[in-house]
């Protein structure tokens, strides 16, 4: 892409986030403040550094693909903006930590991603201990106060801070799965071994991903996000292998395991909201305000500053399409959809541009992954699936899914830039 | 004129977004190649040798069947200690390609599948003979 085509995309990628931030002000007090010039120059800065890296060490790229993750970004940093303005500076940093990470991906992978295949089951292994380790407490505490779904509070002493560790695990986990498939998938299966054997495999992983994710359930009653995590991992087995029963055994699965999960006081809450948030008190307010605000939106919002998205609890991280949608209304949710629709569509693509095996398998699981993510997140706050704390990823507030998702888009666009020219 | 302003702003912003969303769709369909004709997009004509110990990148096109094996009489020699001599058939059937095992020791897989009976190829799928991996382009 030419360097002036590229500058133009920065430009209006930051003047997005620049003049929704206006936007905001003007909705609010009638007034723009000098906040909409410094986000236009934050965020204009921090893209024209990730493109100065792609040009540097993926110039082959398809620069498509992280366009419509800036807009995402840049929305998300408006409506956090928006609901917690104390929030969006740090949110803004979050995003300056995200492009540098995926800069760091760019350079570190410049002779090519293969080198994750080597580490795969430890990614895996590691992805694993990040969605469940933190949240183990809380089934030897019971109910304790800070149980708020996949969210964790980290605090020293009177510092404290919260984070969800799951979009990362969920990132290292689809990358350690996709290069474990594909060494399977590459490697002759042993002599003698028969095809049910080899298949026998690829069901093995995903049954040992569902058993080692059952606690995850228990302790945090999110039943929508422990189901994406098994179908993201049949997924994967069946983007390697090509066979479909993985994905049914998969399905299987997840219909066992919610059953079994009745048992959970925690899992039959979520139920039970899912079913009917207005009557679910307390636990069911997310829901109920998300649905409430996403209907007061109609065809094109009340305008960014002038609807009342404080009134949905958690708005800026778990409910926050509610807060847009009611904001931007029926358009600008359907505008945020398409986009994850693109960013989900180029991932796609570079996947079946792919010559290598792992680079094909890993685009392919890897834009599984981000729409699995947004299906979960959107599907719970629209009331389509049990209600989930999984925030969207490149949305939502928070810096660790934030980062996870800048690497998995600098991972897709290094796969492009090595595939690139063999089309 | 406050009112209009503040009815006109978000649908400007939308509309800009909604800009925003049609060029980069733009790009992406044609990154895929999604103006091409179906035909061609779906149909494979040569086959490249993606993952091979010396043939990375070589490829071929089958003009009527081609036997691909070890053989140095094979019409595709394969450099490979897992193929067999005469491993696999490939041939084009109005305008269709199609792979068959030739009774190979170790198989060939489309896919992650062991073909077990002769099955029509699509550009894109991935034949695996050995440790070499072909695909359709």
């Amino acid at each position: 892409m030419r360097l002036v085509t590229e500058a133009a995309w920065v430009a209006g990628s930051a003047a997005v986030a620049g003049l929704g931030v206006a936007l905001v002000d003007f909705g609010k007090t009638g007034q723009v403040s000098g906040a909409a010039g410094v986000v236009f120059l934050a965020f204009g800065c921090c893209l024209a550094g990730l493109v100065a890296a792609v040009r540097r060490w993926a110039p082959g790229t398809s620069s498509f693909l992280l366009w419509p993750t800036a807009l995402l970004v840049a929305l998300g940093l408006v409506e956090i903006y928006r609901i917690d303005p104390m929030g969006a500076p740090i949110q803004m940093w979050w995003v300056v930590a995200g492009v540098v990470a995926a800069i760091w991906v760019l350079a570190a992978f410049r002779l090519g991603v293969e080198r994750l295949m080597s580490v795969s089951y430890w990614l895996a292994a590691g992805g694993l201990c990040l969605i469940i380790l933190p949240f183990l407490p809380r089934l030897v505490d019971g109910n304790s106060g800070d149980a708020a779904g996949l969210w964790l509070t980290i605090g020293w002493g009177n510092v404290s801070f919260i984070a969800q560790p799951f979009g990362l695990g969920a990132v290292l986990l689809t990358v350690g799965l996709a290069g474990i498939h594909s060494r399977w998938a590459l490697d002759p299966p042993p002599a003698g071994a028969g095809s049910r054997l080899v298949s026998l495999r690829n069901h093995l992983v995903v049954a040992a991903v569902w058993v080692t994710t059952l606690p995850l359930l228990w302790a945090t009653g999110d039943l929508t996000a422990w189901a994406m995590l098994v179908v993201l991992s049949a997924t994967i087995a069946y983007a390697a292998a090509g066979d479909t029963r993985v994905v049914w055994t998969g399905l299987g699965l997840v219909g066992i395991g919610s059953v079994a999960g009745l048992t959970s006081s925690r899992v039959s809450q979520t139920l039970d909201v899912w079913l009917d948030p207005f009557s679910a008190g307390e636990a069911g307010a997310g829901l109920k305000e998300s649905l409430l605000a996403l209907g007061s939106g109609h065809l094109s919002g009340s305008g960014l500053g002038m609807g009342d998205p404080e009134l949905i609890p958690r708005a800026t991280s778990d409910w926050i399409l509610a807060a847009l949608g009611e904001e931007l209304g029926l358009a600008g949710t359907v505008a945020v959809i398409m986009l994850y629709g693109l960013v989900t569509a180029a991932g796609v693509g570079i996947a079946i541009a792919s010559r290598d095996l792992f680079c094909k398998v890993t685009a392919a699981s890897l834009s599984f992954l981000l729409c699995l993510m947004f299906l979960a997140g959107a599907g719970g706050l629209e009331r389509l699936l049990p209600p989930t704390n999984l925030g969207l990823p490149l949305l939502a507030y928070g810096g660790v899914p934030l980062v996870a998702g800048w690497l998995a888009i600098a991972l897709l666009v290094r796969i492009s830039h090595e595939e690139k020219g063999h089309l | 004129m406050t009112d209009f302003v503040f009815t006109a702003l978000p649908l400007i912003f939308l509309a800009l977004i909604y800009l925003f969303v049609w060029y980069v769709a733009k790009g992406i369909a044609s990154y895929l190649g999604l103006g091409d004709s179906v035909r061609t997009t779906r149909l494979g004509s040569r086959l490249v040798f993606v993952r091979s110990e010396s043939q990375s990148g070589m490829h071929f096109t089958v003009a009527d069947s081609v036997v691909l094996g070890k053989s140095p009489d094979a019409d595709v020699p394969i450099d490979d200690p897992y193929a067999s001599e005469f491993h696999l058939r490939i041939s084009r059937r109005q305008g269709k390609l199609s792979a068959s095992d030739l009774g190979s020791d170790n198989g060939t897989y489309l896919n992650g599948r062991r073909l077990r009976t002769p099955v029509d190829l699509a550009r894109g799928d991935a034949l695996q003979v050995g440790r070499t991996v072909l695909e359709v382009r």
